[in-house]
């Protein structure tokens, strides 16, 4: 249980100075602003080492702007610095459930440490910064190269009355629809063969979501993961510039192509839930579906993502799948209609 | 736990959310989630409105067709099997009950009673284990396996 804020400030300020060190010893910081849903993101990198492994994911969302940023994440990592973290001030059964550190969340502090990745994270909300710091950029799992920092946004989204959700989205000029499902439902061939067909793409895996006053979506990465057998259908895909293959993943990152003409808009208005599955029939259909069913497939792995914002976030997706239609889409073999079946969906909720 | 015992969420690890009459419930803690329908999430609804064990017992016997022995022994081990799963504790004697609004039936012939059924979910599960630290470096960090 968290007393008071001593000790997690004293461990946050530790931090900051680290990332200081780090980046006076490699030459000053790499600073880049991100504008994610209206608020503006200061990230600064502790020299070049992270910004080739997380800067890809993020990098349609830049904005030139030179206002305040409202949010700040210091980043960095101890290989490329030469800079050690400061001794973990808790013991190792502090270590739990998502990672989410004992006696250093609440208060205004949220912290994680990410086993897979070597990678510590944490929030002040009072600074409105944090640090995000990697032991070595190489070990870095590659879902942390596709959506970086995953628990660190959940948190602030939470903050400001928004979900990360798991879940893909794409839309037309109508508006967009977010596909919710478990691993291996369907959402990223779905969501990636719709944008090889021109549609407009938002996510694949992860988006933001504002449930209030109208439901809308928000793009935050400009990544895909397919399996390598799947681009064989997807062969858009299929080019070294597009998607490569991590050593530590079965399958390809896809880098999306340039935000071209509009293809790729930040924010779209969400017109209804789908919920992806394989049937193993030729053709592609939508049918009913209910807002219990879109919950489970939506909640559990959102909420996975950070147990300390559950109860909220679960309450933001239950006002989301109330007001929205909740659809099967039974995906078929034949892939090339499964745009064409979200389009023609989209086009007739005008009338 | 005898008639009188009251029960509410083992919150902050539990969530829950009613979506067209099915409770959903997340244990954020395992990763386990559930799902309720009828029966069960009728007493769900009467659990969460802060009811004794025998009043939910009497509500569900009034709002459904069955045997009350039945249906009392099936609502009692339901209630039990909630707390095995660590999704509710009892309620301190002089807790404050929520206000939740419990949705009687107004069907002239109540359905029949079928046992309620807390259907589980488990393939959060690994997402949400915790991680096996093997060993810690010299400054306290975890490393993902001996190098």
């Amino acid at each position: 249980m968290l007393q008071s804020r001593a000790e997690p400030a004293a461990f946050f300020d530790a931090l900051a100075e680290m990332h200081a060190r780090a980046a006076a010893s490699v030459g000053g910081t790499v600073d880049r602003m991100l504008s994610l849903a209206g608020y503006s993101i200061r990230l600064s990198f502790a020299g070049p080492g992270l910004v080739d492994a997380l800067w890809p994911a993020l990098s349609h969302l830049e904005t030139s702007a030179c206002r305040p940023p409202d949010f700040t994440i210091l980043m960095g990592d101890s290989v490329s610095t030469g800079t050690a973290m400061p001794h973990a001030p808790w013991r190792p059964e502090d270590h739990r459930e998502a990672g989410e550190i004992r006696g250093y969340c609440g208060h205004g502090f949220f912290t994680v440490y990410q086993f897979h990745s070597d990678l510590l994270t944490m929030l002040d909300e009072t600074r409105a910064t944090a640090v995000y710091w990697a032991r070595n950029r190489s070990a870095l799992h590659v879902g942390e190269r596709a959506a970086p920092l995953r628990a660190l946004l959940n948190k602030w989204a939470a903050g400001i009355g928004w979900v990360l959700a798991h879940g893909g989205a794409v839309g037309t000029d109508d508006g967009a629809v977010l596909l919710a499902g478990p691993g291996g439902s369907g959402k990223s061939n779905t969501s990636l063969a719709c944008a090889a067909q021109g549609m407009r793409y938002l996510s694949d895996d992860y988006c933001l979501l504002s449930p209030d006053p109208s439901p809308t979506v928000h793009s935050v990465y400009a990544t895909g993961k397919l399996f390598p057998h799947d681009v064989a259908h997807l062969p858009y895909y299929d080019q070294a510039r597009h998607s490569h293959r991590p050593p530590d993943s079965d399958k390809l990152l896809i880098q999306l192509p340039e935000w071209r003409d509009g293809a790729r808009p930040l924010m779209m208005p969400l017109r209804a839930i789908l919920l992806p599955c394989v049937t193993g029939l030729r053709n592609t259909s939508i049918e009913e579906s209910s807002p219990a069913a879109a919950l489970r497939a939506l909640a559990p792995s959102t909420i996975i993502l950070s147990p300390s914002t559950g109860g909220e976030n679960l309450q933001r997706l239950g006002r989301l799948v109330r007001s929205l239609p909740c659809l099967a889409l039974k995906l078929g073999t034949e892939r090339m209609q499964i745009p064409h079946v979200i389009k023609n969906w989209l086009n007739g909720q005008k009338s | 736990m005898d008639d009188e015992t009251r029960w509410t969420l083992n919150a902050p690890q539990v969530v829950d959310e009613t979506i067209d009459g099915e409770v959903m419930i997340i244990h954020l803690v395992t990763g386990h989630y559930y799902s309720l329908l009828d029966v069960g999430a009728n007493v769900w609804q009467r659990l969460r409105a802060g009811q004794a064990q025998r009043e939910i017992v009497d509500g569900i016997a009034c709002g459904f067709t069955g045997e009350y022995s039945v249906i009392s022994d099936s609502v009692i081990q339901f209630l039990a099997q909630l707390q095995q799963e660590d999704l509710v504790r009892p309620l301190d004697a002089d807790a404050a009950a929520t206000e939740a609004v419990i949705e009687e039936s107004t069907a002239a012939v109540p359905p029949p009673f079928l046992p309620p059924v807390l259907n589980k979910y488990l393939d959060m599960q690994q997402l949400l284990a915790l991680d096996p630290i093997h060993e810690t470096d010299e400054r306290g960090w975890p490393h993902a396996k001996a190098e």
